[in-house]
């Protein structure tokens, strides 16, 4: 295989020199390192080596001629070798001119000049850049919305601006196909408004926000119902409608002093649960225009007198729809009186942001097993349902005994013990 | 007008300035008689005498030491290390007193050199020859970091050195010493130190290099014009105090910025282009700052040293990178 | 009252001068094998350097700094140490790791650019190539100073150029060694260039010279132990001074400086240029006393040394050199190398670029 040996750097920024005379001639024998030509650069006459043993089987250049690095000098092979012109004698572009410094190489510029480095000044872009999140940025490239084309609500451009720019709803829910009722009949549309559509929000709040579980029971009010026909001619002597609601709101307002979650709300913002050190009872009312419920203040500071007082006062003027705001705000228990209509247990929603809402079913006289012996016994169906986020299922179990207690037991009620 | 290489143009700087102020010293090891071993200071003790272009004997830390010395009586010592490799020894020098004559004595004395070196790798050269430490100089308040990557620049950035009153570290990018050949006004210029360079508009992206990556970083940017993807290219040029204003209104306006350096990556000088960007541009963003750099190891011996070097194809991944962002 | 509180001299030493006659009262005690080996060595370490410099000319290993002319001071101290000594080179002491056992290949493959050529063999207790000239002073007195803390009867050998003594490094060198009277002998290479900076003064009140001292051996003396000059062309001298020493160190004397005056004959690196600065008068001059040249003239003298002999030393060189070029022209850098070898374990920088380069 013959070999092209192309003249190597020369040092010192020299890329070039002139051949002085060949110490060898074609068909010479020649070793590894032996010196085969001088050459003189302005600097010194420089002798080069061979880099490979073999035979000179072609030279180029002739004294006095100029060689420069990266040009063939000579072609080296074995004896009676056919050469071929080398391809490019003269080095056509040596892959990069170089020369050898103290330490190192050096690339050495063309002869012609490279392009002139001039400094720009650059102009003013058009449009100015659009400041938004890069989380942002990538949501908006993902659903193929151009940002510098949507205009921000706020300051800057939000995710809710970028979602409204491409049509999607806003935030978490995606909306649900909607049902063509008319497709199988005829249906009568009713606008959602006024107190409806107040009350429609509310349970779809209290139900999606509180986790609802609901605890039932029987109380057995026999003895707080004689009680109660003992005293309902007292009461209307002192112009009160005696029913067992205002013993239920005592015997409620007890339990919560012993249960204090119960009469709480969790803050979620704050991430707290809030135990309220008063106690406000809701009660319900149906009214024309919907459930209204009117609140006692304070129901552990009033007697059961007052309360009767109070549950009418308030109820006649939810009734009549001239209850202040006031009188219908700060509850923090609610009592459900859903057996005036027949009917026992139910699942109550809670009055959000309470912690539980009490149910009462029908009383009636039911058939209960006393001492191993059937008597009759007047049952009253408890149904409470509570947030379990706030409070466990045995708590609602202990704080419903302890309304039971009360209501069972009329001097215990009484006592407040 | 004359075309010179970029050690030309160190020359040219040197004697031009000398020929203007005397006070004016060039000292270092084989700057006199040899002319330097890249012929940077070549002629200039024939025509000065040797009282102000001085052989010393072989002490880094003594150089840099005695020029402090100089400065603070009033000369103006332009000294020269002669590898990169070599600034170690006069790092006490110039962090311990360099850097910090002028605060410590609150202007009363101050110390205005230049500190000139050869650096980079890709010549082929041996252990201790290829350095990029320009990060130690940055990070050390109180000197000034100038690196130029042409000869018209380094003219009149090295006038400008000389002139500057605080002490200057002018790195020359050996790679490229002369493989550049462009036109170099005669006489006295100078180039601003603390201005970098826009070399080519873009819409795209902002390529940010100094040194001899910036011919590195404009071929890529041509083969990136090629497929369609237009690059800015930004010539640091001075890398303390760093010309952030200029930096940062490119980025603003491509959303995309790489950083080419030799040195390694690990706190190399863009790793702060890189926090300073995300600081004032996170809103304007359209991918990470990428930094195409060394790696952190020592610089390889030259038969590894092109599997060191960040190139235009390693630069060309890092744009693709950016672009699919 | 003033009286003088210190004087000093500075011996100088030669034993074979350039016609080769011999100082039969210095004359070593040398057998004719160890005075041809003296030979061989300094005939392998000028083949290298020729067959390495051919090899720069001709673009196959990078820049290369020759010991033309200084074959007698690498191969006169190295022979006087002993084998479990530690030596420490700068980069032009080529002929140390030769007779330390290290293979041609190694050293061409670091001329020739990788790392690899200084992974050295085991128990060859000569230290890689440090290029930072005059920072080995300090490792070859620290590395004396664990062999007298570990109580071995060894020394170090610390080789330097003259323009290292003016380095900070050289002078704390010495004066640790002089202050621990550790077991170092540091022996000056004065070639008397430091590339272009010459090591003598010739204007009186001006520098542009490496020191005005007037011999670098008695640098010691500021540092407290004794510094000798030698005649660096003189394998015999350089040979029989070193071994006093490193004898002397291993005795737990402390340490000395050897200064050999010899000559740079070829240019500093392969690219330099002497003709800039260098009087071709004075090249000629140390041409002609170079060490080779004179130690044959002693060997014939002695009947050791003939024509034939000349052949089959030279042949035998040649022989081990090109092989060495052969096998290291065969040898390629695992580039991954890069990375493994900064730590002892990958960091995760590292391990992330070595990945990231492997893609």
């Amino acid at each position: 295989m013959s070999y092209d040996f192309r003249l190597p750097d020369l040092g010192e920024g020299i890329a070039e020199g002139e051949i002085i005379k060949w110490l060898v001639r074609e068909g010479d024998k020649v070793e590894e390192h032996q010196p085969i030509v001088e050459l003189e650069t302005d600097k010194a006459v420089v002798q080069v080596p061979s880099p490979k043993s073999g035979t000179i089987l072609k030279i180029y250049g002739s004294p006095g001629e100029k060689i420069r690095v990266g040009d063939v000098l000579c072609t080296i092979g074995e004896a009676g070798e056919k050469v071929s012109k080398a391809a490019a004698p003269k080095a056509a572009a040596p892959a990069k001119k170089v020369s050898t410094t103290v330490i190192g190489q050096l690339e050495e510029a063309p002869e012609e000049g490279e392009k002139k480095v001039t400094p720009i000044t650059p102009k003013k872009t058009a449009e100015p850049a659009v400041a938004v999140l890069p989380a942002i940025r990538k949501l908006a490239q993902e659903m193929g919305v151009d940002i510098s084309k949507i205009q921000a609500s706020g300051g800057r451009i939000t995710e809710d601006d970028v979602r409204r720019a491409s049509g999607q709803a806003v935030k978490e829910a995606p909306r649900a196909p909607t049902v063509t009722f008319e497709k199988f009949g005829r249906v009568l549309r009713i606008p959602l408004k006024g107190i409806r559509r107040t009350i429609a929000e509310n349970m779809r709040e209290s139900l999606s926000k509180a986790a609802h579980v609901t605890h039932m029971d029987y109380a057995d009010v026999t003895k707080l119902a004689d009680f109660r026909e003992k005293e309902k001619e007292g009461a209307e002597k002192k112009g009160v409608h005696l029913t067992f609601m205002p013993f239920i709101v005592k015997a409620c307002v007890l339990a919560l002093k012993e249960f204090p979650y119960v009469n709480s709300s969790l803050d979620e913002e704050k991430q707290e649960i809030v135990i309220k050190q008063y106690y406000n009872i809701g009660i319900a009312v149906d009214t024309q225009a919907g459930l209204m419920v009117p609140v006692i203040h304070n129901a552990n500071e009033k007697t059961i007198l007052e309360i009767a007082r109070d549950i009418w006062r308030t109820a006649e003027l939810a009734r009549t729809r001239e209850i202040q705001l006031k009188d219908l705000q700060g509850g923090t228990f609610t009592i459900t009186n859903i057996g005036s209509l027949g009917g026992e247990f139910a699942t109550p929603v809670i009055n959000y942001p309470e912690c539980a809402i009490l149910a009462l079913g029908r009383i009636s006289e039911k058939p209960v097993v006393i001492d191993g012996k059937i008597v009759v016994r007047k049952m009253l169906p408890l149904s409470l349902s509570f947030d379990h986020r706030i409070i466990d299922g045995a708590m609602a179990a202990k704080f419903v005994n302890e309304i039971k207690r009360h209501l069972e037991d009329p001097d215990a009620l009484l006592m407040g013990y | 007008m004359a075309k010179l290489t970029i050690v030309e143009a160190v020359r040219d700087a040197l004697d031009t300035e000398m020929g203007n102020d005397e006070k004016v010293i060039v000292l270092g090891e084989d700057v006199g008689v040899d002319g330097g071993v890249f012929r940077a200071t070549d002629g200039l003790q024939k025509k000065y005498g040797n009282r102000r272009v001085i052989d010393t004997p072989l002490a880094e830390s003594g150089i840099v030491g005695t020029s402090i010395g100089m400065a603070i009586q009033g000369l103006k010592p332009v000294c020269e290390i002669q590898f990169d490799g070599f600034t170690y020894p006069a790092f006490d020098q110039l962090f311990s007193h360099a850097a910090r004559i002028r605060n410590r004595t609150r202007g009363k004395l101050t110390c205005p050199l230049v500190l000139r070196f050869p650096y980079g790798g890709g010549i082929r050269a041996l252990e201790h020859h290829n350095e990029s430490p320009e990060s130690y100089f940055v990070h050390t308040s109180g000197l000034k970091v100038v690196i130029p990557s042409n000869p018209y620049d380094t003219k009149g950035l090295l006038i400008a050195a000389i002139r500057d009153p605080d002490p200057v570290i002018f790195m020359e990018p050996k790679r490229i010493y002369r493989a550049i050949r462009d036109e170099v006004p005669e006489g006295t210029y100078t180039v601003e130190i603390g201005k970098a360079n826009v070399l080519r508009e873009g819409t795209d992206l902002t390529l940010i290099s100094w040194g001899a990556m910036v011919r590195e970083a404009m071929k890529a940017a041509d083969a990136a014009a090629a497929q369609g993807t237009r690059a800015e290219v930004i010539d640091v040029r001075t890398l303390s105090p760093c010309d952030w204003d200029t930096i940062l209104a490119s980025v603003q306006k491509t959303g995309r910025a790489i950083v080419v350096h030799e040195a390694p990556h690990t706190l190399g000088f863009g790793a702060e282009i890189a926090a300073r960007i995300q600081e004032k541009l996170l809103l304007y963003l359209k991918a990470p700052v990428i930094r195409v750099t060394g790696y952190d190891t020592p610089f390889p011996y030259f038969k590894l040293e092109d599997a060191y070097l960040p190139n235009p194809e390693r630069i060309g991944r890092a744009i693709e990178q950016v672009m699919k962002f | 009252m003033q009286k003088i509180v210190g004087k000093f001299s500075v011996k100088y030493v030669q034993i074979v001068d350039e016609k080769g006659n011999v100082d039969k009262k210095l004359e070593p005690k040398l057998s004719s094998q160890q005075l041809r080996d003296l030979y061989k060595w300094m005939v392998l370490e000028r083949t290298f350097d020729n067959t390495a410099l051919s090899l720069q000319r001709e673009g196959r290993i990078g820049t290369y700094a020759q010991s033309l002319g200084e074959e007698a001071v690498h191969v006169g101290a190295t022979f006087a140490a002993r084998d479990s000594d530690w030596i420490f080179t700068d980069y032009r002491e080529h002929a140390s790791y030769l007779m330390r056992g290290v293979p041609v290949k190694n050293l061409l493959m670091h001329w020739g650019g990788s790392e690899d050529g200084m992974a050295l063999p085991e128990k060859s207790n000569i230290m890689p190539v440090c290029i930072p000239v005059g920072t080995q002073t300090l490792h070859g007195v620290g590395a004396a100073l664990a062999m007298k803390i570990k109580n071995q009867k060894t020394a170090t050998l610390t080789f330097v150029g003259d323009a290292s003594t003016s380095t900070g490094d050289f002078n704390e060198g010495l004066n640790f060694a002089g202050t621990f009277v550790t077991p170092s002998v540091i022996v000056i290479r004065n070639n008397h260039w430091a590339i272009s900076v010459p090591r003598t003064c010739h204007d009186a009140t001006w520098g542009g010279c490496q020191t005005r001292a007037e011999t670098l051996a008695q640098k010691a003396i500021g540092y407290g132990f004794e510094g000798i000059q030698v005649d660096g062309n003189d394998v015999l001298a350089v040979y029989a001074v070193v071994k006093q020493a490193m004898d002397r160190a291993r005795d737990g004397k402390g340490p000395t400086l050897i200064e050999c005056i010899t000559y740079r004959l070829g240019p500093h690196t392969t690219a330099d240029d002497p003709t800039r600065y260098q009087d071709p008068k004075t090249l000629k001059a140390w041409l002609e006393k170079e060490p080779l040249k004179r130690f044959q003239l002693y060997l014939k003298k002695k009947k050791l040394w003939d024509e034939k002999y000349e052949a089959a030393v030279q042949a035998e060189c040649k022989r081990i050199v090109d092989q060495g070029v052969v096998e290291a022209e065969k040898h390629k850098p695992r580039p991954t190398d890069m990375f493994d070898y900064v730590y002892k374990s990958l960091t995760p920088n590292l391990k992330e670029q070595r990945d990231e380069w492997q893609s």
